[in-house]
C-alpha cells in the first residue's frame, strides 16, 4: 500500500498539468454563476450603510431579509458558507440524497461539470496509464477524446447506481433510522442512531465509489470497451483486494479531512475586513480547491499503481 | 414587591381554612376586617386574588394503563350579579380523543402524531366524566351535555355543561364532587407520556370563567391556549414508588402506602392551573434563589440523566428570569418554582404552568447558544404574563405571549451576550459561526415581515388566518411593537408603565384596552395613534431614502434684475482660478414611506465635510423631500438613524449614499466568493456521484 502511495505520488507529479486542466474546469464552471449571485447579492445590500458593514461580518438583520426575499439560486447563500459549513453541508446534502433538490442553475452548472470531469478524468486516467512519464496538453486531450466515449457510459452506469441506493439504501435506511430515533428515550440516543446512518452511508458510498474508480482504471489499463464488464471486473478485483483497497482509499480520505480542517483552522484566523486579506482569504479558499483536486487525482494514480501491482499487469505502455 | 398585606383576624384556623370560609361567604379577599374585639395579627401571606374557586384533587397515575384516575372536588363561588343554573367545564383532553375534534380539524386534519404511520390505540386521550354531583346533597345535577360555543362541530368534547336544578345566587358557593379518568394522550401538544415520562397538563375537568355577559369557556382551539380564574388547589397525586414528582405548587407531604406506591400532596394558593410530571428518571435539585430586595424561592429542577451537566445553566436562567422580572414588574409572590427538563419527545417542552415550567434542551448544548437559557428564560417569565396576569389566551394571546417574548428578550439581553447562529448537521453536531450574532430585538423581525399582514393583532387567537399568522401576532409582532414603544419612550418610561401595568392588574385578567390606557397614562402622552397603527392595524412598516443626490449648481446664465447678461455657455469663457469659483451644490433627499403603517421618522443627512443635519418628518405622506444648498456634497442620508422604528421590515433601504462606486461593493465580493468557493465544492460533491 505504501508503494502504491509513493508510486502514486511520483505519478500523479509527472501529470500537474492534469491539476491545472480540473482546477480551471471547476473555476470557470461554478464562476458561471458567480456574477448573477454577485447582482443578486449586491442588490440585496441596498443602496447604503449596508454596503460597508457587511465587510467586517454578515449581519443577522439582512440574513433574515435575504433569505426571506431573495428567490433562486443565489438563495442557496447561507452563514454556512463560512469555515467548515460547507464541507458540512455539501457531505449532509450528499449523504441525505438531496443533491437534486437545489435550484435548477445549480444543477445546470453540476451537469456541465459532470461531462467535463469525465473527459478529464478520461484523459487524465488515460494519460497516467499511457504516458506515465508526462504528456503535453495535446496528448492529454487526445487522451480523453480516446476514452470519453467510455467513462460516459462508467458515469451513466454510476449515476443508476446511485439513484438506485438513493431509493433503495438511503431511504429505507434513513426510514429506520428515524424509527429508531423516535423510538429513542433519550435524545442522545437519537442522536446516535442519526449519526449511525450517516456513518454508514459515508461507507456505503465511499465503496460504490471504489468500485468505479477500479472499474475506469481497468478501463484504461487493460484497454477494455465494455464498461459493464469493466464495472463487474472492477468489483471483482475489489472483492479480492476488499481490505488493503478500502485501506488505501480511507488513507487518501483522510488527508483530504486534514487538508479540510488545515484550510478552516487558517481561514478562522484570516482577519478579512479589508481588500487585501479578503484577496488573500480568496487565494487561499482557491488553494484549497487545488489541494482538494490534486487528492482526487492521487486516488486514481494511487489506486491505479495497487491496481497494476496487485494484478502483476504490464499494462499497454507501461505504468510504474 | 408584595401586593398591599391585609390584616387578619386568626382565630386559631390555618390561613387556608380561613381563605376558604371567606370565599365561602362571598367577602373579597382583600377587605380589612374589623379590628375591634379580636387580636390582630399581620400576617406576611398576602391574598392576592380573588379565589373565585377551591379544587380539592386525589387522583392515581396508572403508568401501565397511562390514566389518572380519581375525583375532584371543586368550590366554585359566584360572584357574578347573576343567578346561574349552568356550568361549564373545559375537559381539553378530549381534543385528542379522535381525529374529529375542534383542535384537529383546525390543523386541516394532520394528524397528532404525524411520524406514526398506523396511530396505536393507546395514542388516543380524553378525560371522561364518570358522575357530577353536587355536595353537599341539596342542589340536583339535571343534565350533562357537550356544547360546542364557537364552532359547529358536534362532535367535539372539550366542553361539558353541567345544569342543576336550582339556580345558584349571587354570592353563593357551589360544591361538586367529579369522578373522572383521564387517559393520557401519546406525548402531544403540550402534554402526555413519553416512554416512562408523564407530563399531565389540562388533565382535569376545569371550570370556565363566568363574566357579565356568561360563561368564557371555549372549545380546546389548535391555535389557542387558555383561561381560568384564580383560587387554591390542593392536590394528592399517588404513583408507583420509583417515580419522582414535580407540580404546581409546594410539596406538602408524602406518604409511603402500603402498596408501595407513594402519594405526593401539593398545595398553592392563588394560581388558576395545577399541572404535574412524574417519572423514575428524573433527577431532582434544588438551588434558593436569593436577592437583596426580592423574597426567596426555592427552585426545583428535575433534570433527565444525559441533562446532567447542564444543570447550572438551567439554574442560572431561572434565577436572572426571577431577578430581572421581579425587579421590573413585581415580586415573584410564591414560595417555589419548579423546572422541568422535559422527555425526549413528549411534546411537553417550553410550557408554562403557574410556578411550574418545562424547559427543553439538546444533550450537546454549545456555550455560546442561548439554549436552554432562552426558553427558560421565557417560561419562567410566563408566571408573570400569564400567571399572574391571567389574561384571557385564547381572546388575546399577544397580552401574554408577546410580553412575554419582550420580557424574555430583554432579560437575555440584560444577562447574555448574544447568541450566535447555529446549524445542526448530521443528526445534532451543532456548528456554530461566532462571528453572526443573533440581535435580541430584532430576531422575530422575520416573523413580522412573512405573516404581519395576514391579521391585526388583536383577533381571537382561534380567528387568525393560519399558524405562522397566529404565532407572528402572538409572539413576534408584539415583541418588536414593544421593542419599537421603549426606543420610543425611553427604557425608563417604559418599564415604568409595563411595572404599573402589571402592579394595577395582575391578578385581575387584564385586557389590551388595560395595556393601552396603562401606557396613557404613565407615558404620559397620547399614544393611541401608535397603538392604532400596531396592535389594530395589519400594516407593515417600511421608510426608506428613496433618493439622496447632490447636483452642482451652475454659474448664473440669464438675464438678471441688474440687466447683466451673462454669456450664454459661460465654461468655456472661465479660466479663473479654483479658489474664485463659488461651488455650490442642490442636495436633495427624499424620504419615502413605502407601507401602510404611518410613524414620525427623523432623517440624517451627512455631508462631505462632516456637517449633519437631522429633521423629523411626521411620516403622513407617502414621501417627503428636502433641500439644501451647500459648498459641499451630501455623503449618505439615513431615515430612523437611532433605529427607533425596529418594526421597520427593510432595514437595508434605511440609507443611501449619494453615490455608490461603480461596480459590486468589496462586501459583495468577500461573500460572493466564499459562495463560490461553496459551490466549487458542491461541483465536486456532484461530481462523486459520476
Amino acid at each position: 500500500m505504501l508503494k502504491a502511495l509513493s508510486e502514486g505520488w511520483r505519478l500523479l507529479t509527472q501529470h500537474k498539468k492534469a491539476v491545472l486542466f480540473f482546477y480551471l474546469a471547476n473555476l470557470m464552471v461554478a464562476a458561471l454563476l458567480l456574477v448573477p449571485f454577485m447582482e443578486a447579492f449586491d442588490r440585496s445590500l441596498g443602496p447604503g450603510l449596508y454596503r460597508e458593514q457587511m465587510v467586517n461580518s454578515l449581519d443577522y438583520d439582512w440574513y433574515a431579509l435575504f433569505r426571506d426575499r431573495v428567490t433562486g439560486f443565489a438563495s442557496t447563500f447561507a452563514p454556512w458558507v463560512m469555515g467548515a459549513g460547507p464541507f458540512a453541508k455539501n457531505l449532509e446534502t450528499l449523504l441525505d440524497g438531496e443533491i437534486t433538490d437545489f435550484p435548477w442553475e445549480i444543477l445546470s452548472v453540476g451537469g456541465l461539470y459532470v461531462l467535463l470531469q469525465t473527459f478529464l478524468l478520461a484523459a487524465a486516467l488515460g494519460s497516467f496509464a499511457l504516458d506515465p512519464k508526462g504528456t503535453s496538453a495535446r496528448e492529454f486531450f487526445r487522451n480523453g477524446a480516446t476514452y470519453f466515449g467510455r467513462f460516459l457510459r462508467l458515469s451513466i452506469l454510476a449515476l443508476v447506481t446511485f439513484w438506485v441506493i438513493d431509493g433503495w439504501v438511503i431511504g429505507p435506511l434513513t426510514s429506520l433510522a428515524n424509527d429508531l430515533a423516535e423510538g429513542a428515550l433519550t435524545d442522545r440516543g437519537a442522536f446516535y442512531w442519526n449519526l449511525s446512518r450517516y456513518l454508514l452511508l459515508l461507507v456505503i458510498f465511499m465503496v460504490v465509489n471504489m468500485l468505479f474508480d477500479y472499474a475506469k482504471i481497468k478501463a484504461v489499463v487493460e484497454d477494455r470497451t465494455s464498461m459493464a464488464l469493466s464495472l463487474l471486473s472492477g468489483i471483482s478485483f475489489c472483492k479480492t483486494y476488499f481490505f488493503p483497497a478500502f485501506a488505501l482509499y480511507l488513507g487518501i480520505a483522510g488527508a483530504g479531512v486534514v487538508g479540510v480542517l488545515v484550510y478552516t483552522g487558517v481561514e478562522h484566523v484570516l482577519p478579512q475586513q479589508t481588500w487585501i486579506p479578503i484577496l488573500l482569504a480568496i487565494l487561499w479558499q482557491q488553494l484549497y480547491v487545488i489541494g482538494r483536486l490534486s487528492i482526487k487525482l492521487f486516488f486514481y494514480t494511487s489506486q491505479m499503481q495497487f491496481f497494476v501491482e496487485r494484478e502483476g499487469l504490464q499494462p499497454q505502455h507501461g505504468i510504474g | 414587591m408584595l401586593t398591599s398585606k391585609n390584616i387578619l383576624i386568626r382565630r386559631g384556623f390555618p390561613v387556608a381554612l380561613l381563605s376558604f370560609w371567606m370565599s365561602m361567604v362571598g367577602m373579597p379577599q382583600s377587605a380589612p376586617i374589623s379590628l375591634e374585639e379580636e387580636s390582630i395579627i399581620e400576617e406576611d401571606l398576602s391574598i392576592l386574588s380573588d379565589r373565585i374557586l377551591d379544587y380539592r384533587i386525589e387522583v392515581d397515575l396508572d403508568p401501565v394503563n397511562k390514566t389518572v384516575k380519581g375525583h375532584e372536588i371543586l368550590t366554585w363561588n359566584n360572584r357574578s350579579g347573576q343567578s346561574i343554573q349552568n356550568f361549564c367545564f373545559h375537559l381539553y383532553l378530549n381534543a385528542f380523543r379522535n381525529n374529529r375534534s375542534t383542535f384537529v380539524r383546525e390543523g386541516r386534519f394532520q394528524s397528532l402524531w404525524s411520524s406514526e404511520k398506523e396511530i396505536p390505540e393507546n395514542y388516543w386521550g380524553f378525560t371522561q366524566v364518570d358522575s357530577v354531583q353536587v355536595v353537599p346533597p341539596g342542589r340536583q345535577v339535571t343534565g350533562l351535555d357537550y356544547i360546542h360555543p364557537d364552532d359547529d362541530n358536534e362532535e367535539d368534547r372539550s366542553v361539558l355543561m353541567v345544569q342543576v336544578d336550582e339556580p345558584l345566587p349571587p354570592g353563593e358557593a357551589i360544591q361538586f364532587r367529579i369522578d373522572f379518568e383521564s387517559k393520557l394522550p401519546r406525548g402531544t401538544r403540550r402534554t402526555g407520556w413519553a416512554e416512562d415520562y408523564f407530563f399531565m397538563a389540562q388533565w382535569f375537568p376545569k371550570i370556565g370563567v363566568f363574566e357579565e355577559d356568561g360563561w368564557n369557556c371555549h372549545q380546546y382551539h389548535r391555535s389557542t391556549e387558555y383561561f381560568a380564574d384564580f383560587g387554591v388547589y390542593d392536590v394528592s397525586l399517588t404513583v408507583p414508588g420509583d417515580f419522582v414528582v414535580g407540580a404546581t405548587g409546594k410539596r406538602m407531604s408524602e406518604q409511603e402506602n402500603d402498596d408501595g406506591r407513594v402519594t405526593y400532596r401539593y398545595y398553592q394558593e392563588d394560581v388558576h392551573d395545577f399541572a404535574w410530571t412524574a417519572s423514575p428518571r428524573f433527577l431532582e435539585r434544588r438551588q434558593v434563589f436569593t436577592d437583596p430586595v426580592l423574597p426567596e424561592v426555592e427552585m426545583t429542577l428535575l433534570l433527565l440523566p444525559e441533562h446532567e451537566h447542564l444543570e447550572e445553566r438551567y439554574f442560572t436562567a431561572t434565577d436572572h428570569a426571577l431577578r430581572y422580572y421581579g425587579r421590573w414588574f413585581g415580586a415573584y409572590p410564591y414560595p417555589t418554582i419548579t423546572v422541568v427538563d422535559p422527555g425526549y419527545r413528549s411534546s411537553s417542552g417550553g410550557m408554562e404552568y403557574p410556578t411550574f415550567l418545562t424547559g427543553g434542551t439538546h444533550f450537546w448544548a454549545p456555550a455560546n447558544v442561548l439554549r436552554p437559557e432562552d426558553v427558560t428564560i421565557h417560561e419562567v417569565g410566563h408566571q408573570w404574563w400569564y400567571g399572574m396576569s391571567a389574561s384571557n389566551e385564547f381572546e388575546e394571546s399577544w397580552l401574554d405571549e408577546g410580553l412575554n417574548s419582550w420580557s424574555e428578550s430583554r432579560v437575555q439581553k440584560t444577562a447574555y451576550s448574544p447568541s450566535r447562529y447555529m446549524v445542526r448537521f448530521f443528526g445534532g453536531i451543532p456548528f456554530v459561526f461566532n462571528s453572526l450574532e443573533i440581535p435580541f430585538e430584532t430576531a422575530s423581525l422575520s416573523g413580522v415581515r412573512r405573516s404581519g399582514q395576514a391579521d391585526i393583532m388583536t383577533r381571537r387567537g382561534w380567528e387568525y388566518r393560519n399558524r405562522p399568522s397566529y404565532r407572528t401576532n402572538s409572539y413576534s409582532k408584539p415583541e418588536m411593537i414593544l421593542w419599537t414603544l421603549e426606543r420610543w419612550l425611553g427604557e425608563e418610561t417604559m418599564l415604568e408603565a409595563m411595572r404599573t401595568f402589571f402592579q394595577q392588574y395582575h391578578f385581575k385578567h387584564p385586557t389590551t384596552q388595560n395595556f393601552i390606557d396603562t401606557f396613557n397614562e404613565v407615558a404620559p402622552q397620547d399614544l393611541d395613534w401608535f397603538f392604532e397603527e400596531t396592535f389594530f392595524s395589519s400594516e407593515l412598516v417600511d421608510y426608506a431614502i428613496g433618493a439622496a443626490r447632490s447636483t452642482r449648481i451652475p454659474q448664473p446664465e440669464g438675464i438678471f434684475d441688474d440687466g447683466h447678461v451673462l454669456p450664454s455657455n459661460p465654461r468655456e469663457d472661465e479660466e479663473e482660478d479654483e479658489e474664485d469659483r463659488q461651488r455650490e451644490y442642490l442636495t436633495e433627499v427624499v424620504v419615502e414611506r413605502l407601507e401602510g403603517a404611518r410613524f414620525p421618522v427623523d432623517v440624517l443627512m451627512v455631508f462631505d465635510d462632516g456637517e449633519e443635519i437631522r429633521r423629523s418628518w411626521d411620516g403622513q405622506d407617502r414621501w417627503h423631500r428636502y433641500s439644501f444648498q451647500k459648498p459641499v456634497r451630501l455623503e449618505y442620508a439615513v431615515v430612523d438613524p437611532d433605529r427607533k422604528l425596529l418594526l421597520d421590515i427593510d432595514p437595508t433601504n434605511n440609507s443611501r449614499y449619494r453615490s455608490s462606486d461603480e461596480g459590486f461593493a468589496l462586501a459583495t465580493r468577500k461573500w460572493a466568493f466564499k459562495w463560490l468557493f461553496w459551490l466549487q465544492n458542491l461541483l465536486e460533491t456532484i461530481s462523486f456521484l459520476a
